[in-house]
């Protein structure tokens, strides 16, 4: 066989190919789900054995690193707000997070991210998929990554589940070429899909009859057809059984008064305690999408509303996760498409601004309290020696995850594809 | 009324937040996003617009957020975003404080007033309190809060001492009667509020009262959506007092004129309005309540005006308004390879005698 695309580093390393015709070999039986039908045996049993799991906090729309992680207080663009010091010696927060300051020994924070895309509509994607080398294929979103490296666990939940407000559904879209069977079961509003829970109406012993039934059709439609398509379907209904069993995972009004009190009585707040009881059941990956942070007007209030309200739901999570053990197994990621302007325009907003920003993670693999890189005196360029792109990220993620970057890879049918951007290298001085 | 006539332009180094006139109107103070209090003397002994720039006042952090003089005595009172307030004498040449208070308030304070014939500054922060400091030292007088108060948006001294105003991020306008600190009242302005999803939109941008206290003005916005704020600029005129709602006015196009930044009662009834939107939108409005169409109206020169300043010799007003091409995304750097700021043109007119 033939690795068509394949580029010259695959050919020093001849585990990788060895690996990657297992993989092939396996790929029929995607079905099984992560790495099992990828990997070697001895491999694809320690990923078996991997519970990390990994909650992806999406802040569409870009969070400024001025009013956040960055702040560059008094200084030509460093806006009204002041910093305060947080749990980590010589390192500051802006003020609007006082919560999470206290925390800030159990973060990861990286403030020299340099991206590439300036725009939403393409930022968006390319910052999820991880902008890797054109291979002339789309790239899965993260959690799709995930999904597929990892599988869903001993869950038997869906792998990659999405929080966010709006419409829910199966966004197959995400996956890109690891085809739909990998995308999002989105929760809109923090809501299963419609009809997803079982009518009042209709009994445990009828909707299994139902299902059964549902089954065998299914099965004899696709005899024959085989395709992505048909196998996503299936598992669809699948997933879409095994979240109706655990409906207290996402019954909102299940939440204790406490907890709403913490996490604070919003959108995100709700959204991040359905993420814990999903984390605590066991899904692999979660993402919870927090929209309208793209500031462009009236920023600074506008900041002076959201961080607040973002800083009492992350802190509050961060806690959860600490004191319940998880931070050992869940990677957490705080983080937007991009950062914003430190210029402010003449409707008191910042604009978007890749080329020097800042995200925030926890949790297992990295080391807790640091802070990477660093910007100039007034935020504008990323100071030497190095800024980092989303493909480092990526691989510092997979490396935090137990996954090695430079070693695994996908298979899109026989072509190989490296996870994450293959120029590129983890952010070693996260990594523990 | 004819136009207002364009009479000069004053171009400072920085964005400034607002604007003010001294009492006699011969000087005008303009802080600004770096923290300090720029002065001029804008017209020369013959009345003639010759400004020439004073010494700005430093020690402010963060933003300088405002800046108001004492009615009779030549003393300027500021404040800024870090919670500080001092005051200082604004014809000074080296302008030394009088007396600072570094943190009269915990964070920003968005808006200041000088009441009390001069007695007092109230100040209104972020902090959710509204505090009274005496103007001779600064010495605290009082504290004011609302319940379920979060933050203030703006604050305003009724002229006969014995109240004030205030208005919060949900637009509930409390009066407190100054001698007693109790809640008198609330008008309503909950139009210049919106939850949207995750933001608290907080429209409300000014509050202020003609020379006579029986109109209450609210300026600002009423918002339709956050992230990047929508909305429709608003006046709303009460009558003081009934409490009712007496005007309310949308001001220019919604979701270009987003805010009624700032708004100046005229002699004859009418109003000066300024207001901002998307960069590139926003304008200068003379607006008599109860026409259909404003007298007046321009955007030449006058983009995103933040400020606005009615001179007490009734026939002269300044605009702070933004430079041309003050967005963009990404790092775009000028000819000299350095990164750019936005300024604010201040602009002067002469009313119609």
């Amino acid at each position: 066989m033939t690795d068509r695309l394949c580029t010259p580093d695959e050919h020093l390393w001849s585990r990788r190919r060895v690996l990657g015709r297992l993989a092939r070999a396996g790929a029929a039986g995607i079905g099984a789900g992560g790495l099992g039908g990828l990997l070697h045996p001895a491999v694809a049993e320690e990923v078996a054995r991997n519970d990390r799991q990994i909650l992806f906090i999406w802040l569409d729309g870009g969070i400024s690193q001025f009013e956040s992680w960055d702040p560059k207080p008094a200084s030509r663009f460093g806006g009204p707000f002041r910093s305060i010091p947080t749990s980590v010696p010589g390192i500051h927060y802006s003020e609007l997070m006082p919560r999470t300051a206290k925390l800030a020994h159990l973060l990861t924070v990286v403030r020299n991210l340099q991206t590439q895309d300036n725009s939403h509509s393409a930022g968006v994607p390319r910052i999820l998929r991880g902008d890797p080398a054109n291979r002339g294929v789309t790239y899965p979103y993260f959690g799709s990554a995930v999904a597929k490296l990892l599988g869903p666990g001993d869950s038997g939940l869906p792998p990659y589940v999405w929080i966010k407000p709006g419409s829910g559904g199966f966004k197959t879209e995400n996956a890109g070429f690891l085809g739909p069977k990998y995308g999002a079961v989105a929760f809109g509003d923090g809501k299963p899909p419609e009809n997803f829970v079982r009518p009042e109406g209709l009994s445990a012993e009828e909707d299994a009859a139902r299902q059964a039934l549902l089954d065998r059709f299914n099965a004899r439609f696709v005899k024959g057809r085989p395709g992505r398509a048909n196998e996503a379907q299936s598992h669809v209904y699948d997933m879409a059984r095994k979240l109706m069993a655990r409906a207290e995972l996402f019954d909102t009004t299940r939440l204790s008064e406490r907890d709403l009190d913490r996490y604070g009585r919003t959108e995100l707040g709700t959204h991040l305690l359905v993420a814990r009881n999903m984390l605590e059941a066991g899904v692999r990956f979660v993402q919870v999408t927090s929209y309208g942070w793209d500031t462009h007007g009236d920023h600074f209030n506008g900041s002076a509303s959201l961080i607040p309200k973002f800083d009492r739901a992350f802190a509050s999570i961060v806690e959860d996760l600490r004191d319940r053990g998880m931070l050992d197994r869940v990677l957490v990621v705080a983080m937007s498409e991009f950062g914003r302007t430190p210029r402010i325009n003449g409707h008191h907003g910042r604009d978007h601004y890749p080329e020097a920003w800042s995200l925030a993670m926890a949790g297992p693999g990295l080391v807790p309290g640091a802070t990477i890189g660093a910007t100039d005196a007034e935020g504008v360029f990323v100071d030497a020696p190095r800024s980092y792109d989303i493909g480092s990220v990526f691989h510092t993620w997979y490396h935090a995850l137990g996954i090695d970057s430079k070693k695994v890879e996908f298979h899109n049918a026989d072509q190989p594809l490296p996870i994450a951007h293959h120029e590129m290298e983890p952010i070693r001085e996260a990594l523990a | 009324m004819t136009e207002p006539s364009s009479i000069g332009t004053i171009e400072p180094a920085t964005q400034v937040t607002g604007i003010r006139f001294s009492p006699c109107s011969r000087v005008l103070l303009a802080p600004g996003f770096d923290g300090q209090v720029r002065r001029w003397l804008w017209r020369g002994e013959d009345g003639a617009f010759s400004p020439v720039e004073l010494s700005p006042v430093t020690g402010h952090r963060g933003f300088a957020t405002a800046a108001e003089c004492h009615p009779a005595r030549l003393v300027a009172f500021s404040a800024d975003s870090w919670g500080q307030i001092r005051a200082w004498p604004y014809l000074a040449t080296s302008p030394e404080p009088l007396w600072t208070l570094d943190a009269a308030h915990d964070g920003w304070i968005r808006s200041l007033a000088v009441g009390g014939e001069g007695d007092w500054v109230v100040t209104a922060g972020r902090d959710g309190v509204v505090r009274l400091h005496s103007s001779t030292d600064g010495g605290r007088l009082a504290e004011y809060r609302g319940a379920g108060v979060e933050e203030w948006f703006a604050v305003a001294a009724h002229p006969s001492g014995q109240w004030i105003v205030a208005a919060d991020l949900h637009g509930r306008i409390f009066q407190w009667e100054v001698a007693s600190g109790k809640v008198v009242r609330e008008f309503d302005g909950k139009t210049f509020h919106l939850l949207d999803r995750l933001q608290d939109i907080g429209g409300l941008r000014q509050l202020a009262f003609d020379r006579e206290g029986r109109t209450l003005l609210a300026a600002g916005c009423v918002p339709g959506g956050g992230g990047n704020v929508r909305g429709h600029a608003r006046v709303r005129l009460f009558d003081f007092a009934s409490g009712s709602i007496r005007h309310d006015l949308p001001m220019g196009e919604a979701d270009k004129d987003i805010f009624a930044h700032q708004v100046a009662l005229l002699d004859d009834g009418s109003l000066l309005v300024v207001t901002t939107g998307q960069p590139g939108q926003g304008k200068l409005l003379l607006v008599m309540p109860g026409e259909e169409k404003p007298r007046y109206e321009t955007s030449k020169g006058t983009v995103n005006c933040h400020g606005l300043a009615l001179a007490p010799d009734g026939r002269h007003f300044a605009v702070s308004a933004t430079n041309t091409g003050s967005n963009g995304n990404g790092r775009r750097l000028d000819k000299d390879g350095k990164y750019p700021d936005n300024r604010s043109p201040i602009h002067f007119f002469a009313l119609p005698a």
